[in-house]
Protein backbone atom coordinates (compact mmCIF):
# COMPACT_ATOMS: atom_id res chain seq x y z
CA UNK A 1 0.00 0.00 0.00
CA UNK A 2 1.71 2.84 -1.37
CA UNK A 3 2.03 6.29 0.75
CA UNK A 4 0.10 8.41 -1.41
CA UNK A 5 -2.74 5.57 -1.51
CA UNK A 6 -2.87 5.72 3.03
CA UNK A 7 -2.85 10.24 2.28
CA UNK A 8 -5.41 9.86 -0.15
CA UNK A 9 -7.55 8.02 2.11
CA UNK A 10 -6.84 9.86 5.09
CA UNK A 11 -7.52 13.20 3.59
CA UNK A 12 -10.83 12.55 2.06
CA UNK A 13 -10.32 14.74 -0.70
CA UNK A 14 -9.80 17.91 1.33
CA UNK A 15 -12.59 16.53 3.88
CA UNK A 16 -10.80 14.58 6.14
CA UNK A 17 -10.65 17.43 8.70
CA UNK A 18 -14.05 17.55 9.27
CA UNK A 19 -15.10 14.11 8.58
CA UNK A 20 -11.82 12.24 11.09
CA UNK A 21 -13.38 14.35 14.22
CA UNK A 22 -16.43 13.60 13.69
CA UNK A 23 -15.83 10.00 13.66
CA UNK A 24 -13.24 10.27 16.68
CA UNK A 25 -15.66 11.76 18.88
CA UNK A 26 -18.35 9.14 18.13
CA UNK A 27 -15.76 6.42 18.82
CA UNK A 28 -14.61 8.49 22.34
CA UNK A 29 -17.86 9.17 23.58
CA UNK A 30 -19.01 5.78 23.00
CA UNK A 31 -15.85 4.24 24.98
CA UNK A 32 -16.12 7.50 27.82
CA UNK A 33 -20.12 6.23 28.02
CA UNK A 34 -18.94 2.47 28.92
CA UNK A 35 -15.55 3.47 30.85
CA UNK A 36 -17.89 5.20 33.26
CA UNK A 37 -20.57 2.78 33.44
CA UNK A 38 -17.94 0.28 34.46
CA UNK A 39 -16.93 2.38 36.60
CA UNK A 40 -20.09 3.00 38.30
CA UNK A 41 -20.31 -0.83 38.77
CA UNK A 42 -17.02 -0.92 40.40
CA UNK A 43 -17.92 1.42 43.18
CA UNK A 44 -21.47 -0.15 43.77
CA UNK A 45 -19.62 -3.61 44.26
CA UNK A 46 -16.48 -1.97 46.32
CA UNK A 47 -19.60 -0.48 48.53
CA UNK A 48 -22.12 -2.96 48.80
CA UNK A 49 -21.31 -6.23 48.02
CA UNK A 50 -17.84 -6.21 49.68
CA UNK A 51 -18.68 -5.52 52.78
CA UNK A 52 -21.48 -7.60 52.83
CA UNK A 53 -19.66 -10.72 51.34
CA UNK A 54 -15.91 -10.23 51.99
CA UNK A 55 -16.59 -9.64 55.23
CA UNK A 56 -13.43 -10.53 58.09
CA UNK A 57 -15.36 -12.73 61.18
CA UNK A 58 -12.47 -11.40 62.46
CA UNK A 59 -12.27 -7.84 62.36
CA UNK B 1 -60.69 -8.37 36.38
CA UNK B 2 -56.74 -8.26 34.46
CA UNK B 3 -56.39 -10.74 31.46
CA UNK B 4 -53.58 -13.49 31.56
CA UNK B 5 -51.94 -11.69 28.68
CA UNK B 6 -52.13 -8.14 30.58
CA UNK B 7 -50.78 -9.68 33.91
CA UNK B 8 -47.92 -11.66 31.76
CA UNK B 9 -46.84 -8.13 30.61
CA UNK B 10 -47.34 -6.77 34.20
CA UNK B 11 -44.90 -9.77 35.50
CA UNK B 12 -41.62 -7.56 33.75
CA UNK B 13 -42.80 -4.15 36.01
CA UNK B 14 -41.28 -5.70 38.67
CA UNK B 15 -37.27 -5.23 39.11
CA UNK B 16 -37.33 -8.96 40.00
CA UNK B 17 -38.89 -9.95 36.71
CA UNK B 18 -36.90 -7.35 34.66
CA UNK B 19 -33.42 -7.98 36.12
CA UNK B 20 -32.89 -10.89 34.45
CA UNK B 21 -34.69 -10.38 31.88
CA UNK B 22 -32.32 -7.31 30.72
CA UNK B 23 -29.64 -9.56 31.48
CA UNK B 24 -30.63 -11.60 28.98
CA UNK B 25 -31.22 -9.19 25.70
CA UNK B 26 -27.90 -7.23 26.53
CA UNK B 27 -26.05 -8.98 24.52
CA UNK B 28 -28.50 -9.74 22.07
CA UNK B 29 -28.84 -5.57 21.46
CA UNK B 30 -24.88 -5.55 21.56
CA UNK B 31 -24.38 -7.92 18.88
CA UNK B 32 -27.06 -6.25 16.92
CA UNK B 33 -25.03 -3.40 17.72
CA UNK B 34 -22.06 -4.18 15.90
CA UNK B 35 -23.14 -6.28 13.53
CA UNK B 36 -24.97 -2.92 12.37
CA UNK B 37 -22.29 -0.73 12.68
CA UNK B 38 -19.88 -3.14 10.35
CA UNK B 39 -22.32 -2.84 7.81
CA UNK B 40 -23.44 0.41 8.18
CA UNK B 41 -19.95 1.77 8.03
CA UNK B 42 -18.58 -0.85 5.34
CA UNK B 43 -21.65 0.99 2.74
CA UNK B 44 -21.08 4.60 4.08
CA UNK B 45 -17.51 4.53 3.14
CA UNK B 46 -16.69 1.94 0.63
CA UNK B 47 -20.16 1.21 -1.14
CA UNK B 48 -22.07 4.40 -1.42
CA UNK B 49 -21.41 7.12 -4.04
CA UNK B 50 -20.15 10.84 -3.77
CA UNK B 51 -22.56 13.16 -3.30
CA UNK B 52 -23.16 15.00 -6.33
CA UNK B 53 -23.09 18.89 -4.16
CA UNK B 54 -21.45 18.28 -1.34
CA UNK B 55 -18.52 16.05 -2.84
CA UNK B 56 -16.98 13.60 0.88
CA UNK B 57 -17.96 16.10 3.08
CA UNK B 58 -21.69 14.65 3.12
CA UNK B 59 -20.53 11.15 5.03
CA UNK B 60 -20.97 12.79 8.15
CA UNK B 61 -24.60 11.95 7.33
CA UNK B 62 -23.88 8.22 8.50
CA UNK B 63 -23.35 9.92 11.90
CA UNK B 64 -25.12 13.03 11.91
CA UNK B 65 -28.46 11.57 11.00
CA UNK B 66 -28.60 8.52 12.89
CA UNK B 67 -27.53 10.20 16.52
CA UNK B 68 -29.81 12.98 15.74
CA UNK B 69 -32.80 10.52 15.52
CA UNK B 70 -32.03 8.27 18.14
CA UNK B 71 -31.15 11.51 20.68
CA UNK B 72 -35.02 12.56 19.74
CA UNK B 73 -36.23 9.11 19.84
CA UNK B 74 -34.45 8.35 23.63
CA UNK B 75 -36.33 11.71 24.61
CA UNK B 76 -39.62 10.51 23.58
CA UNK B 77 -39.15 6.78 25.07
CA UNK B 78 -37.72 8.55 28.39
CA UNK B 79 -41.73 10.44 27.94
CA UNK B 80 -43.33 7.15 27.48
CA UNK B 81 -41.55 5.98 31.02
CA UNK B 82 -42.23 8.86 32.11
CA UNK B 83 -46.46 8.64 31.75
CA UNK B 84 -45.94 4.98 32.51
CA UNK B 85 -44.52 5.66 35.97
CA UNK B 86 -46.87 8.75 36.41
CA UNK B 87 -49.82 6.61 36.42
CA UNK B 88 -49.06 3.46 37.19
CA UNK B 89 -46.69 4.36 40.03
CA UNK B 90 -43.79 1.51 38.82
CA UNK B 91 -40.31 2.13 40.23
CA UNK B 92 -38.86 0.43 37.17
CA UNK B 93 -40.39 2.76 34.60
CA UNK B 94 -38.40 5.80 36.59
CA UNK B 95 -35.33 3.79 36.83
CA UNK B 96 -35.63 3.21 32.90
CA UNK B 97 -36.51 6.76 32.60
CA UNK B 98 -33.35 7.50 34.50
CA UNK B 99 -30.72 4.84 32.59
CA UNK B 100 -32.24 6.70 29.22
CA UNK B 101 -31.08 10.22 29.71
CA UNK B 102 -27.43 9.34 29.80
CA UNK B 103 -27.13 8.09 26.70
CA UNK B 104 -29.45 10.97 24.97
CA UNK B 105 -27.29 13.51 26.00
CA UNK B 106 -24.19 11.55 24.49
CA UNK B 107 -26.47 11.21 21.09
CA UNK B 108 -27.24 15.17 21.50
CA UNK B 109 -24.01 16.44 21.73
CA UNK B 110 -22.58 13.70 19.17
CA UNK B 111 -25.39 15.78 16.94
CA UNK B 112 -24.18 19.03 17.80
CA UNK B 113 -20.54 17.94 17.10
CA UNK B 114 -21.24 16.09 13.88
CA UNK B 115 -23.37 18.95 12.70
CA UNK B 116 -20.79 21.63 13.17
CA UNK B 117 -17.64 19.42 11.64
CA UNK B 118 -20.65 19.44 8.39
CA UNK B 119 -21.50 23.30 8.71
CA UNK B 120 -18.58 24.34 8.60
CA UNK B 121 -17.54 23.07 4.81
CA UNK B 122 -21.17 23.40 3.59
CA UNK B 123 -22.15 26.18 5.46
CA UNK B 124 -19.11 28.15 5.96
CA UNK B 125 -20.11 28.29 9.47
CA UNK B 126 -19.48 26.12 12.80
CA UNK B 127 -22.75 27.53 14.32
CA UNK B 128 -25.89 29.41 13.64
CA UNK B 129 -28.84 30.07 15.82
CA UNK B 130 -31.17 28.40 13.57
CA UNK B 131 -34.48 26.58 14.86
CA UNK B 132 -33.17 23.09 14.43
CA UNK B 133 -29.83 23.86 15.84
CA UNK B 134 -31.11 25.83 19.15
CA UNK B 135 -34.03 23.42 19.93
CA UNK B 136 -31.25 20.33 19.52
CA UNK B 137 -29.58 22.51 21.96
CA UNK B 138 -32.49 22.62 23.71
CA UNK B 139 -32.57 18.87 24.05
CA UNK B 140 -29.34 18.77 25.38
CA UNK B 141 -30.16 21.22 28.07
CA UNK B 142 -32.98 19.05 29.04
CA UNK B 143 -31.27 16.23 29.33
CA UNK B 144 -28.37 17.46 31.80
CA UNK B 145 -31.13 19.28 33.44
CA UNK B 146 -33.08 15.46 34.35
CA UNK B 147 -29.79 14.37 35.54
CA UNK B 148 -28.70 17.20 37.49
CA UNK B 149 -32.27 17.13 39.29
CA UNK B 150 -32.19 13.64 39.70
CA UNK B 151 -28.89 13.87 41.69
CA UNK B 152 -30.27 17.17 43.51
CA UNK B 153 -32.95 15.71 45.24
CA UNK B 154 -31.88 12.91 47.65
CA UNK B 155 -35.59 11.14 48.20
CA UNK B 156 -35.63 9.13 45.15
CA UNK B 157 -40.25 9.17 45.13
CA UNK B 158 -39.24 12.91 45.10
CA UNK B 159 -36.59 13.14 42.38
CA UNK B 160 -38.57 10.35 40.24
CA UNK B 161 -41.84 12.46 40.00
CA UNK B 162 -39.74 15.85 39.90
CA UNK B 163 -37.62 14.31 36.75
CA UNK B 164 -40.94 12.78 35.27
CA UNK B 165 -42.54 15.78 35.36
CA UNK B 166 -39.71 17.43 33.66
CA UNK B 167 -39.47 15.19 31.11
CA UNK B 168 -42.71 15.60 30.01
CA UNK B 169 -42.74 19.19 29.77
CA UNK B 170 -39.71 18.64 27.73
CA UNK B 171 -41.58 16.30 25.24
CA UNK B 172 -42.94 19.48 23.41
CA UNK B 173 -39.88 20.19 22.25
CA UNK B 174 -38.92 16.97 19.97
CA UNK B 175 -41.81 17.71 17.25
CA UNK B 176 -40.64 21.35 17.39
CA UNK B 177 -36.81 19.84 16.00
CA UNK B 178 -38.49 17.46 13.81
CA UNK B 179 -40.85 20.31 12.02
CA UNK B 180 -38.39 23.20 12.28
CA UNK B 181 -37.55 23.27 9.27
CA UNK B 182 -40.64 22.89 7.92
CA UNK B 183 -42.00 25.60 9.95
CA UNK B 184 -39.31 28.16 9.98
CA UNK B 185 -37.08 29.02 7.04
CA UNK B 186 -33.67 27.58 8.24
CA UNK B 187 -30.06 27.41 6.96
CA UNK B 188 -30.33 23.44 8.00
CA UNK B 189 -31.82 21.52 5.09
CA UNK B 190 -34.87 20.07 5.03
CA UNK B 191 -35.76 16.12 5.84
CA UNK B 192 -34.09 13.75 2.71
CA UNK B 193 -36.65 10.97 4.13
CA UNK B 194 -40.13 11.44 4.57
CA UNK B 195 -42.86 9.23 5.13
CA UNK B 196 -45.48 10.86 2.89
CA UNK B 197 -43.06 11.53 0.15
CA UNK B 198 -40.21 9.15 0.51
CA UNK B 199 -36.67 9.40 0.30
CA UNK B 200 -34.76 12.01 -2.50
CA UNK B 201 -31.26 10.21 -1.53
CA UNK B 202 -29.93 7.24 -3.14
CA UNK B 203 -30.86 3.68 -2.65
CA UNK B 204 -26.82 2.81 -0.64
CA UNK B 205 -27.05 6.11 0.86
CA UNK B 206 -30.74 5.49 2.61
CA UNK B 207 -29.41 2.06 3.59
CA UNK B 208 -26.30 3.06 5.10
CA UNK B 209 -28.15 5.43 7.64
CA UNK B 210 -30.87 2.83 8.19
CA UNK B 211 -28.04 0.21 9.28
CA UNK B 212 -26.44 3.38 11.12
CA UNK B 213 -29.52 4.24 12.80
CA UNK B 214 -30.06 0.61 14.25
CA UNK B 215 -26.66 0.04 15.19
CA UNK B 216 -26.91 3.39 17.60
CA UNK B 217 -30.36 2.08 18.63
CA UNK B 218 -29.02 -0.69 19.21
CA UNK B 219 -26.01 0.42 21.42
CA UNK B 220 -28.47 2.58 23.46
CA UNK B 221 -30.69 -0.08 24.49
CA UNK B 222 -27.54 -2.27 25.48
CA UNK B 223 -26.49 0.79 27.45
CA UNK B 224 -29.67 1.85 28.82
CA UNK B 225 -30.42 -1.86 29.64
CA UNK B 226 -26.85 -2.27 31.87
CA UNK B 227 -27.59 1.19 33.25
CA UNK B 228 -31.23 0.26 34.80
CA UNK B 229 -30.22 -2.72 35.71
CA UNK B 230 -27.21 -1.76 38.10
CA UNK B 231 -30.23 1.28 39.29
CA UNK B 232 -32.23 -2.01 40.36
CA UNK B 233 -29.08 -3.25 42.30
CA UNK B 234 -28.77 0.16 44.11
CA UNK B 235 -32.11 0.99 44.69
CA UNK B 236 -32.77 -2.70 45.99
CA UNK B 237 -29.81 -3.90 47.24
CA UNK B 238 -31.54 -4.78 50.73
CA UNK B 239 -34.06 -6.60 49.18
CA UNK B 240 -33.79 -10.69 49.35
CA UNK B 241 -34.21 -11.32 46.19
CA UNK B 242 -30.98 -9.62 44.52
CA UNK B 243 -29.13 -11.26 47.01
CA UNK B 244 -27.96 -14.10 44.66
CA UNK B 245 -27.26 -11.65 41.75
CA UNK B 246 -25.22 -9.72 44.00
CA UNK B 247 -23.34 -13.00 44.63
CA UNK B 248 -23.18 -13.63 40.98
CA UNK B 249 -21.46 -10.13 40.45
CA UNK B 250 -18.53 -10.76 42.96
CA UNK B 251 -15.53 -11.74 40.50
Amino acid sequence: MSNQFVMDFLSIQGYGIYVWPCIAMTVVVLAVEIFWLRKRYRRFYEKTIRSEFDHDPAS
Amino acid sequence: MESKEQQRWMRFASPAEFYPLAGTLVPLFSAVAIIMAAAGVWIGVFVAPTDATQGEAYRIIYLHVPVSWVSMFIYLIMGFWAVVGLIMQTRLSFMMMHALAPTGAWMTFLSLWTGALWGRPTWGAWWVWDARLTTELILLFLYLSIMSLNTAIEDRRRSDRACALLTLVGVVNVPIIYFSVIWWNTLHQGASISFSRGTTMANTMLWGIVLMTASFWAYAATISLLRCRLEILEREADSEWIRPHLQRLAP
